[in-house]
């Protein structure tokens, strides 16, 4: 007897419509993709992206090398040579190297800046062909990560 | 007539159903468990030892690396044991913002291990239905620390940042849709055929057991145990709110299921109480800019959406950084269940049962 109900409750397939109702209405809603590379989504202003030098309004270096960055890294990423310029009170960098492989976009070096020289920016797309291409010195810190251009 | 063989089996490291790289050595006799060794340590980064060179912010990042789904639990039960033995009172504002976050984590973690359970199992529209609502919560830790997986947020004694603008209309957005969405997944899985076939009776582990074994978080829920650490010794602003333990007494897949689902609803509630009462003022209390904490050994758990999540700390008073750490993670304590829960079941039934213990292997490793 109790097979028998069994096998007539098999029948009863409210569940799987159930199921099968959710499915097709969303088939009549509107896509949350995005087709990634043709179109990019904007990250939120507070994106940690690629550690970038800042200047000041008159092109200056806003640097002193307190070096609290390199003694903040975890990875230790970033190595400053400190320099002396005429006409500057403060010291300013000579060189300031970041190796962008072992960096893991933590943010603590931004946060341990005391005169916010430092930047993690917006760029997620910092993928290269070379291992070079990720050794960043001080020129090119300022500039925006080279990019390449997906034809199709 | 017929020669039966006991054979031995390599499941994983490199198995899409182990949730990373555990590797099980099953015996068996035709499709059935006799018997089941988890190999773990493939992940094993030394997060502990490492945590000894650095400094107490910098152990931070390591906290994020453990449970990688659920960053934000571990990073605020590792900023609660340092505030634990520095001893110094976090303003309301960040209480209550913490706990608001600490539970956005918890749906992200427990969505995604309603994705993948559901994919082990053989629900795929579920998985994409789910990872479309943890990105919405992924967006708004984005939002708020910069980071979607690895959040490194929180900072001892508060916030690192106040709530950036626009946050609480998202929050708004997120708690008026995912009532829907949550009755989407039901009407996906708790009454269809399959799924209850699969789940039902199937790992069980009887209230005794699970806690003998030291298992906690869902999986203990759902052996009938009342435990939570939340309610156990509320912490940030737990205590203040509104919210019922999710406990089933099934004792099987199914009822640690249906723990979660439940838990997923209530965290809903105490994010949106949190978001209410909201206080105004300070973020983060006056602290100095170099961290140093008292000569001492502090131990302090929370409930992690795996479990109950402990951190053993301790300073020499001298140096900026923890003289030693330990980490109490929930999934490798859970991991202990899985010999009981399967033997004697099918192959298929591991997966499952995976599945329904959410081991994240970065914590199982450290």
């Amino acid at each position: 007897m109790k097979g028998l109900i069994d096998f007539v409750k098999a029948f009863d397939y409210r569940d799987l419509i159930k199921g099968a109702a959710v499915t097709i209405r969303h088939h009549f809603k509107r896509n949350v993709t995005v087709q990634y590379p043709k179109a990019k989504l904007t990250p939120f202003p507070r994106f940690r992206g690629r550690l970038t030098l800042l200047k000041d309004e008159a092109g200056e270096d806003k640097c002193i090398c307190c070096m609290a960055c390199v003694r903040a890294c975890p990875t230790g990423v970033i190595s400053i040579t400190p320099g002396k310029k005429e006409g500057r009170k403060m010291r300013f960098p000579e060189t300031y190297d970041f190796d962008m492989d072992r960096c893991i976009f933590c943010g603590m070096c931004v946060e341990a800046c005391n005169f916010d020289a430092i930047l993690l920016n917006e760029e997620y797309e910092l993928a290269q062909y070379s291992r070079q291409d990720f050794k960043f010195h001080k020129e090119k810190m300022y500039l925006p990560t080279p990019k390449v251009d997906y034809k199709k | 007539m017929f020669k039966s063989e006991i054979i031995e089996l390599n499941m994983g490291p490199q198995h899409p159903s182990t949730h990373g790289v555990l590797r099980l050595k099953l015996k068996l006799d035709g499709e059935t468990i006799v018997d089941l060794d988890p190999e773990i340590g493939y992940l094993h980064r030394g997060v502990e030892k490492l945590a000894e060179n650095f400094t107490y912010l910098q152990a931070l990042n390591l906290t994020d690396r453990l449970d990688y789904v659920a960053a934000v639990s571990n990073n605020l039960g590792y900023i609660e044991t340092l505030e634990k033995l520095g001893g110094i009172e976090v303003p309301r504002k960040a209480k209550y913002f913490r706990t608001l976050m600490t539970e956005l984590g918890r749906l992200s973690s427990h969505l995604l291990w309603l994705a993948t359970h559901a994919l082990d199992i053989g629900a795929m529209t579920v998985f994409l239905y789910a990872f479309r609502e943890r990105e919405f919560i992924l967006d708004m830790f984005e939002m708020v620390t910069g980071g979607r997986l690895l959040t490194t947020t929180f900072r001892y004694g508060g916030l690192k940042e106040d709530i950036p603008e626009g946050f609480e209309q998202k929050v708004r957005d997120f708690i008026k849709i995912f009532p829907d969405r949550m009755a989407d997944y039901e009407a996906l899985l708790t009454k269809n055929r399959i799924w209850m076939k699969r789940t039902k009776q199937v790992g069980v582990i009887s209230a005794e057991d699970a806690i003998n074994l030291g298992l906690s978080g869902p999986v203990l829920r759902g052996s009938g145990v009342r435990f939570d650490v939340r309610k156990a010794e509320p912490y940030e602003a737990y205590g203040e709110l509104d919210w019922e333990m999710a406990v089933q007494n099934g004792c099987d897949t199914y009822a640690r299921y249906l723990v979660r689902l439940e838990e997923m609803r209530q965290s809903l509630r105490i994010v949106e109480q949190a978001l209410d009462g909201m206080p105004e003022g300070e973020f983060r209390a006056k602290v100095p800019k170099v961290l140093k904490l008292p000569k001492g050994e502090v131990y302090h758990t929370i409930e992690a959406p795996k479990g109950e999540l402990g951190y053993y700390l301790i300073s020499d008073g001298k140096g900026t950084g923890p003289y030693r750490l330990k980490v109490r993670g929930p999934s490798f304590v859970n991991l202990q269940g899985l010999k009981p829960m399967t033997k004697g079941h099918m192959v298929a039934d591991v997966v499952a049962v995976i599945g329904t213990l959410d081991v994240v292997l970065g914590e199982v490793d450290r």
